[in-house]
């Protein structure tokens, strides 16, 4: 199993979310969602709905046929002359990628960005047998040469500065010093065609794969994709198992939901259409193609009524992974324990309905998985007996009139010390767990049930 | 294959299913697809030429340089232009059959440019492979031919085959291709529709296709927009527009 980050989630979302950076990053993005915007608008919202109810309908149909799909899938992998691994778990993937290196005695894997991997922590397992596995996608590279893995999977590069990627680079790459973000990229790109050049393995993830061709549909903007399928003589290919579409057609709902859903793009830049292994008379590509379809936990979701919906994701842009749906996902592949947290992390708005495009209902699945939290064995929970005391009391207050009568006076009075602006920015321990990330409004001084008692009296009629 | 059984087995029983096929899918109905993709290959002048301007604005949008020309020659001087006024020295070009129909080579080679064509030598496949890749990671630019155009998002379509290198057009930093008015398709869904039609036909897919938009781009330091990442940082179209084609 992959070390799970997630356990670490409120240490590490609380350090970042204080980083100025990051700050100011996050206000940055608001940019993909007015692009995305702007990019829903220009479809016009009634062929925006339909292209929804349309992805919709395809992701419920394959996935309640998955079965059938996916093997209509592998048998025409193999027909086209690639290779095809089922995987039960994330060790059964990383076996037999591992396996195929081996074989071709690989020293270098050059990687585009694939969820699959970094859920199977398959660059572990690959250095720990001297394989070096290199990410190529711009903001992974430079996590990955800073040492560190990408929590921000938003952007994994969220959180640095161009001048931290500037130091990072003089001391990683042994170049110059350049500041702007354009010599930056050219820098990358000269130190990645390098490796790309003499790379044994292309490793990439699948956004969608046609069942009825066997082909795996690859969507990147930086061309990182194309290069990892082109120029390494091995391709190897990592899918979730609910990636599978039935047709080719089916692609051109996906295509324009994806990027415009992802960054408010039309089109990515490129999208790449691979089917088995280069043929015989092709001028490049490579000589061996494996597909590994990875089931780790998804049938579990598969099974659970509840829970199946979250399989529908197209995971629109990589950005999003970290968004609400990786919190569905996450707690059930890591199982519970270990993510108990994220289903936790998010406000439940309802927003990121209204725009999923293939209309899951993230806010219910959230639900669903916090009540399993708080519901399931010990080990799920993560109340203390603190909070467990303070549930009772809280529970004591809001029934009983008179004490919660009280206690919000004696509110109103207690907060006058913390008040700013009209609003409470900090809390004392343990109410500080809201305010760490967010306000929280003032209290009221006159109660509303005093107002009502007064607005009643002033508009008789209107009294039910 | 005792895994694929065991994968199999824990995925019907999440689904609830019996094992054995219990769906026949809808398959596609190969008489309306063929007549279909008739009607994309024989579509009016008048059509095609609307298309054009909605490719040509769309295409525009997302990044291409593009130019019109009215003949082959003139899509011949429009590269060598290009290639002079970026001073560029040396060229690698598929085999296109396009490129073959446009005096583009000759044209380039006059303005004292070097010209390559990325086609492996049948005597020694794996030596000469490895020789056209060097040859394409110094190059200029990168010249192809497209196999489709579409308006809809302004992106070219190429189908890699003996002649059509993967990586033409993604090595060098700058990328040509030439388009006719014929090959604008309108959708994704004629691109798909078309593909579809050659698989039941043919029995087989080719083993790759690339959609590309515009240059290669990057938002991953600071949000901020760069071109030119792994594939090139400028792209030009230019588009053949004759009368009678
Ligand atoms: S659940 Fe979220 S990431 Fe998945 S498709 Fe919907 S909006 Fe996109």
């Amino acid at each position: 199993m992959p070390e799970v980050k997630t356990a670490e989630f409120p240490r590490l979302s609380r350090q970042s979310l204080a980083d100025p950076q990051v700050q100011s990053s996050l206000r940055r993005l608001s940019h993909f969602i007015e692009a995305r915007e702007a990019a829903v608008a220009e479809v016009g919202e009634q062929e925006w709905q339909r292209l929804r109810d349309q992805g919709r309908r395809i992701k419920e149909h394959a996935i309640a046929h998955l079965d059938y799909y996916l093997e209509l899938a592998a048998d025409n992998v193999v027909k086209a002359g690639g290779n095809v691994c089922f995987a039960r778990d994330a060790r059964e993937a990383c076996d037999y990628v591992l396996k195929v290196a081996q074989a071709r005695r690989a020293r270098t894997v050059i990687k585009s960005k694939s969820m699959v991997s970094e859920e199977t922590g398959i660059n572990t397992v690959l250095e720990s047998h001297g394989i070096r596995p290199v990410e190529t996608d711009l903001g992974e590279y430079i996590i990955q040469l800073a040492g560190e893995t990408p929590f921000h999977i938003v952007a994994p590069a969220l959180h640095k500065s161009k001048e931290e990627v500037a130091d990072l680079f003089v001391q990683k790459l042994n170049v110059q010093r350049k500041e702007s973000i354009t010599e930056l990229t050219a820098i990358a790109r000269a130190a990645l065609r390098e490796i790309f050049v003499q790379a044994d393995i292309g490793m990439t993830g699948a956004n969608f794969v046609v069942a009825e061709t066997g082909t795996v549909v690859i969507v990147t903007n930086e061309g990182n994709g194309r290069m990892s399928t082109s120029l390494p003589r091995v391709h190897i290919a990592l899918m979730g198992m609910e990636r599978v579409v039935p047709r080719l057609e089916d692609m051109a709902v996906f295509l324009r939901l994806l990027p415009r859903s992802a960054t408010g793009q039309r089109l990515t830049s490129y999208t790449t259409f691979v089917t088995g292994p280069r043929r015989d008379d092709e001028e490049d590509g490579p000589d061996e193609f494996h597909l590994v379809i990875l089931d780790n936990g998804r049938s579990r979701m598969l099974a659970d009524e509840a829970l199946r919906e979250a399989l529908y994701c197209i995971r629109c842009g990589a950005w999003v992974y970290g968004g609400p749906i990786g919190a569905v996902v996450t707690p059930i592949l890591a199982g519970l324990p270990q993510a108990r947290h994220l289903p936790f992390a998010s406000t439940l708005c309802g927003a990121c309905r209204e725009v999923c495009p293939v209309k899951i209902n993230i806010p219910h699945l959230l639900l669903t998985l916090r009540s399993r939290v708080t519901q399931g064995p010990p080990a799920d929970r993560h109340a203390s007996w603190l909070e467990r005391i303070a549930a009772r009391a809280w529970q004591y207050v809001v029934t009983t009139p008179w004490a919660f009568g009280l206690a919000g006076r004696a509110a109103a009075i207690l907060q006058l010390p913390l008040l700013r602006r009209g609003r409470l920015r900090w809390l004392p321990q343990p109410l500080n767990a809201w305010t760490r990330t967010r306000d929280f409004p003032r209290v009221a001084f006159r109660p509303f049930r005093a107002r009502w008692s007064r607005i009643a009296d002033q508009h008789p009629r209107e009294k039910t | 294959m005792a895994s694929r059984e065991v994968f199999f087995q824990t995925l019907r029983r999440a689904l609830g299913k019996a094992p054995g096929v219990d769906l026949t899918p809808p398959g596609p109905d190969s008489v309306a697809l063929t007549e279909k993709a008739s009607a994309i290959r024989e579509r009016s002048p008048a059509t095609l030429a609307s298309l054009s301007e909605a490719f040509v604005a769309r295409a525009q949008l997302v990044g291409w340089h593009v130019s019109r020309v009215p003949s082959k020659e003139a899509a011949a001087a429009a590269v060598v232009n290009l290639a002079l006024a970026r001073g560029m020295k040396h060229v690698v070009r598929s085999a296109h059959a396009l490129l073959d129909r446009v005096p583009v080579h000759e044209a380039l080679a006059s303005a004292g440019l070097e010209v390559k064509v990325v086609a492996y030598d049948d005597e020694d496949p794996q030596g000469s492979r490895a020789a056209l890749r060097e040859v394409m990671l110094h190059a200029d630019a990168g010249l192809t031919g497209a196999d489709y155009a579409i308006a809809e998002t302004g992106s070219i379509v190429l189908l890699p085959r003996r002649g059509v290198s993967r990586i033409v057009s993604l090595l060098p930093p700058v990328h040509i291709a030439l388009v006719e008015t014929s090959q604008v398709l309108e959708s994704l869904d004629d691109l798909f529709l078309l593909r579809t039609e050659e698989f039941l036909r043919t029995g087989s897919l080719r083993g790759y296709m690339s959609i590309i938009t515009g240059p290669s781009r990057t938002a991953d330091i600071e949000q901020t927009l760069v071109v030119g990442v792994h594939g090139p940082r400028e792209v030009h179209l230019v588009l053949i527009e004759e009368e009678f084609p």
